[in-house]
């Protein structure tokens, strides 16, 4: 054995770094001399792993080197050592406030670290894309002939992309357009499912977004018509465990049937994604089925999501100036010999920006909003400075029990600078402790956060070292802020005057403690408020009257064959006792006005043209009788007359008032031209809130068409939505056999679309709620010292005849103050506040007195609760008991 | 009698460099432990019992001579003192004591319940 094998030496080094001095010679060379063996005996790998299984087990006591013996001795380590021993024996002796100030400032990170996953995910956004950054999605926005914008759609037509593709060549990377599948019934043997999140999309999809493909080649996964991609756990829905790839689903929808073939498997949609899909089918599929030359003149069938790689981001202005041209080429002159670019625009939004920033008119889903982002934000650092706050003003109460502590200090040779470093240093500590405790809690509420938000965060997401160096440098700054006020004050105290036990002014009239807490009830009152005015807006939109009828109202899906057969299936329906009426529409309340056409109207005895957007509704002749909607004047759609389903039109208010008649009764009879049908306007109805509440009522011309009525209107007899609802159950069962039976009311409709607002305020609520606590929290441990300290105050006052009364007038007295005023401060600010906030409903409320009312006084009201508790308790002691000892 | 109890690990490492005589120090305790009594030890785990038990009197140790296997480094030789001794026989005597107490009848396995 002239060359010998050595033994790990990581593990090697590791033993001479931490076992002591007086045994390392023997026990590394026994390690050694044994590694040697075992080779012999195991051979090298064993050895090794025994080595390594020793040298861990050498970390006991008896081997490691004393800690001790590391570091020289110095005078700072013993002092530092002192102030934590004093800092924990303070902790102790004042159980109470420590814990107040503890759990005050935990509870506060907590919020802050709850808040900052929300708004860290919500900023994530799409950003998981390798080209994020390049990745463009493309909006068509219609203006009017004054310039103004009348629709703005996140979706584009069909065409654009493959021209772009053609008439940009060089300056954009790749065009993609994705189309839904509107909820198609996919299906294997016995297995189907309704699919909500299916999409049709180019074959290039792959190269612009960077979705994992688990299986199959993202090159050609879609290159072929009838071919389809499924996400994980879609395909797991489907196949269990078999392998997906080459097997055949069957599509259903639009009264079509088609066989695909599953060509790859891709991850799931990420959390924070802005659209989220199960299916992917190729575009070639769906381009078959319409007919490429159709596909390509269909300008007018804005549903085509389209994204946009550029090769670079210089691009992007060659594009944007480009875009005009591209128009006038492509959409002709619509009509005056306009050029097309004057009324269309093309917008570009970064990928990234979409979720948070976008608000069209159609959007693949809904989007979050940026605004909500902020108000979060700004609510998070409200509670974390609120927190400090508390933190600051509990410890420089208590320090003033201290003083004789820094008298003596000072007396025994201690610098102010050490007297800083000593209070900095416990601060610090708290709000270690407070960290520690925060994350605990964030952890226990994480659930619950995330079943109300409907997201997935996790402390797991977050980088570990970042999470860590943050919370750290929280930690610091929170214990240097709350620290350096006491620690500054209380070292400028004279040895002298403390010792000799004169009173420290603490009974200032306006002091920094006060301004404080006239701060953390400022902001508590303002969310109060705030919450107050969200729920009165929410309240004021859900019972607003609408102008219809939106009771009672059940919205079915429609198909071919219920359009075709309408009329019989309404007359077996109307049968039923349970329904009283039946129509259908191409749009049903409550959703949202995306369909319009261009026109021209006769005003004061000449045609003219129709200079802004009316949407238009496809109804049949009893779908204004059936929402109840009142005639302004003329008539309503009449069956007897055939001339109705073609030529007649019935405008809402708005659609009239903006064609020029004041009195809406001479418009009955007149010519009016619209998407390329002549006849004469029948019938005005008064304006009613189709759309939300977030929307101004639009102007409105209802037509007569069959084929395009997509939704069947069910009014039902009051209290007889149930039974009605079976009755449907059955009906629809059979006229549209394999789809899942489901509806859906007006009024539940239009409810959920406040859901935004609903959860701003539950939200808002929670975390008020939260600031308050914490606000109260710090006056309870604030008014307790403040009473602690003048027990014998309270006790000679008693002595010399003062009732209960009136000590507790005294001490409530000054907190009261100090609340009101932080009420009339925050009356106004949320006033104005407020005002901003309902600014954007076109229907807003009116800011109630009541609801700023109720802030101020529930604020008042917790702080007389908590103050009064300690000040009841000190008024009724007996001052024998205070007096006593002198 | 705290400082001379000894305990069945501490027993059975002072046997066994009695056993090696003069060629006693860590890798061969270990070994003879490790052969003779089929149970697998950790140096470390040894080395935190002869420590305790020199600081108990029970052990003396001398450096040795180095090897090459060792990397050059000497080895820690083991003796037991004569308090070492007189401890271990005290352990055996005490042992000795009561099983001459266990009645005969209970030794007899019983294998029905």
């Amino acid at each position: 054995m002239s060359h010998m094998i050595k033994p790990p030496q990581l593990f090697a080094k590791w033993l001479e770094w931490v076992c002591a001095e007086e045994f390392y010679e023997e026990l590394q060379g026994d390690l050694d001399e044994a590694f040697q063996e075992n080779i012999v005996l195991y051979g090298v790998g064993k050895a090794r792993s025994i080595y390594r299984k020793e040298v861990l087990l050498m970390m006991r006591p008896s081997v490691i080197k004393k800690l001790k013996g590391q570091f020289i001795y110095s005078n700072n380590t013993d002092m530092i050592r002192n102030y934590l021993k004093i800092a924990v024996r303070n902790m102790l002796s004042q159980k109470l406030y420590s814990f107040i100030n503890i759990f005050g400032l935990a509870v506060g990170m907590a919020a802050t670290i709850l808040i900052s996953l929300y708004v860290q995910h919500e900023l994530s956004y799409d950003k998981y894309h390798d080209k994020a950054d390049r990745i463009y999605r493309v909006s068509r926005e219609w203006l009017n002939q004054d310039g103004e914008s009348s629709l703005h759609l996140g979706h584009i037509a069909p065409p654009f992309a493959p021209l772009m593709e053609n008439d940009f060549e060089g300056v954009i990377e790749q065009a993609v357009r994705l189309v839904s599948g509107y909820g198609p019934i996919m299906k294997i043997d016995d297995k189907q499912f309704e699919e909500d999140n299916f999409f049709f999309a180019d074959a290039d999809i792959f190269k612009v977004f960077s979705w994992k493909m688990l299986k199959g080649n993202r090159e050609t996964a879609l290159a072929e018509p009838n071919t389809i991609v499924l996400s994980k756990s879609a395909a797991r829905r489907y196949f269990g465990d078999q392998d997906p790839i080459g097997q055949s689903l069957t599509f259903s929808n639009f009264g079509l049937t088609l066989e695909m073939k599953v060509t790859g498997i891709i991850e799931d949609t990420p959390n924070n994604s802005h659209f989220k899909y199960n299916m992917i089918a190729s575009f070639l599929t769906y381009e078959n089925v319409v007919g490429k030359e159709q596909l390509m003149q269909q300008f007018g069938s804005n549903n085509f999501a389209t994204y946009i790689l550029f090769p670079d981001q210089s691009k992007i202005t060659k594009f944007t100036e480009g875009v005009p041209a591209f128009l006038d080429k492509h959409l002709g002159d619509s009509r005056h010999n306009e050029p097309a670019s004057r009324t269309n625009r093309l917008h570009l939004m970064p990928l990234t920006d979409i979720h948070l920033h976008s608000h069209l008119d159609s959007e693949i889903e809904a989007n979050g909003d940026i605004k909500y982002v902020y108000t979060y934000i700004v609510i998070a650092l409200f509670i974390l400075v609120i927190a400090c706050i508390n933190f600051m003003n509990l410890s420089t109460a208590r320090s003033m029990k201290r003083a004789k502590e820094v008298g003596v200090r000072k007396v025994m040779g201690a610098f102010r600078s050490s007297l800083i470093r000593q209070f900095i240093t416990e601060s610090i500590l708290l709000a270690l402790v407070s960290a520690i405790l925060a994350v605990v809690f964030v952890v226990s509420v994480l659930p619950w956060f995330n079943n109300f938000s409907g997201k997935q965060l996790s402390l797991m997401t977050v980088d570990p070292i970042f999470f860590t160096v943050l919370m750290l440098a929280v930690v610091v700054v929170v214990g240097l802020l709350a620290g350096s006020y006491p620690a500054f004050f209380l070292s400028s105290f004279t040895p002298v005057k403390v010792l000799k036990g004169s009173k420290l002014s603490s009974h200032k009239k306006i002091n920094l403690r006060s301004i404080l807490v006239v701060f953390q009830f400022f902001i508590s009152i303002c969310l109060i408020i705030g919450v107050g005015v969200i729920g009165d807006q929410i309240e004021y939109m859900k019972n607003k009257e609408l102008g219809f009828e939106k009771d009672n109202m059940i919205v079915l899906p429609s198909n071919n064959e219920i359009h075709t057969n309408f009329q019989l299936i309404r007359d077996r329906l109307l049968k039923q006792p349970s329904i009283e009426d039946v129509t259908f529409s191409s749009r049903v309340p409550s959703g949202r006005l995306l369909d319009s056409q261009g026109g021209s109207a006769e005003v004061n005895g000449e045609m003219k043209t129709i200079d802004f957007r009316i949407a238009d509704i496809h109804v049949d002749h009893s779908y204004l009788t059936t929402l109840d909607v009142t005639f302004l004047a003329g008539r309503n759609f009449a069956y007897e007359l055939a001339s109705d389903s073609a030529e007649s039109f019935i405008l809402n208010k708005a659609a009239i008032e903006g064609l020029g008649y004041s009195v809406v009764e001479e418009s009955i009879g007149m010519k009016f031209n619209y998407g390329g049908r002549k006849g004469h306007i029948i019938g005005v109805v008064d304006d009613f809130h189709f759309e939300s509440l977030h929307q101004s009522i639009a102007p409105i011309v209802f037509v007569i068409t069959q084929g395009r009525a997509r939704n069947v209107i069910v009014k039902v007899k009051p209290g007889a939505e149930k039974e009605a609802a079976d009755y449907l159950k059955t009906e629809w069962t059979s006229l549209r056999p394999g789809s899942t039976f489901s509806y859906y009311t007006i009024g539940e409709r239009f409810n959920d679309q406040y859901e935004a607002e609903e959860k701003l305020s539950e939200l808002v609520s929670y975390f008020s709620w939260l600031t308050i606590f914490v606000a109260v929290l710090g006056l309870f441990g604030l008014s307790s010292f403040s009473i602690e300290q003048n027990l014998k105050e309270i006790g000679i006052r008693k002595v010399l005849g003062a009732s209960v009364g009136n000590v507790m007038y005294m001490f409530t007295r000054r907190f009261v103050l100090l609340v009101l005023v932080g009420i009339i401060i925050a009356i106004p600010v949320s006033y104005y506040g407020m005002t901003e906030w309902l600014e954007e409903f076109p229907y807003k409320t009116t800011l109630q007195p009541l609801t700023f009312a109720i802030g101020g006084i529930s604020a008042l009201l917790f702080a007389i609760a908590t103050v009064s508790y300690e000040i009841i308790k000190a008024a009724l002691s007996n001052p024998v008991n205070t007096l006593m000892n002198e | 009698m705290k400082g001379t109890y000894l305990g069945e690990f501490q027993e059975i490492v002072l046997l066994a460099i009695l056993i090696l005589e003069d060629d006693a120090y860590g890798v061969r305790i270990q070994s003879e432990i490790q052969t003779e009594l089929d149970r697998s030890i950790s140096r470390g785990a040894l080395h935190t019992a002869l420590t305790r038990l020199e600081e108990k009197g029970f052990l003396q140790s001398i450096m040795g001579s180095a090897s090459k296997e060792r990397g050059g480094r000497r080895k820690r030789l083991y003796t037991v003192t004569n308090m070492g001794k007189v401890a271990l026989k005290e352990a055996k005597a005490l042992r000795e004591q009561l099983w001459s107490k266990v009645p005969r009848v209970a030794l007899n396995i019983n294998y029905a319940i």
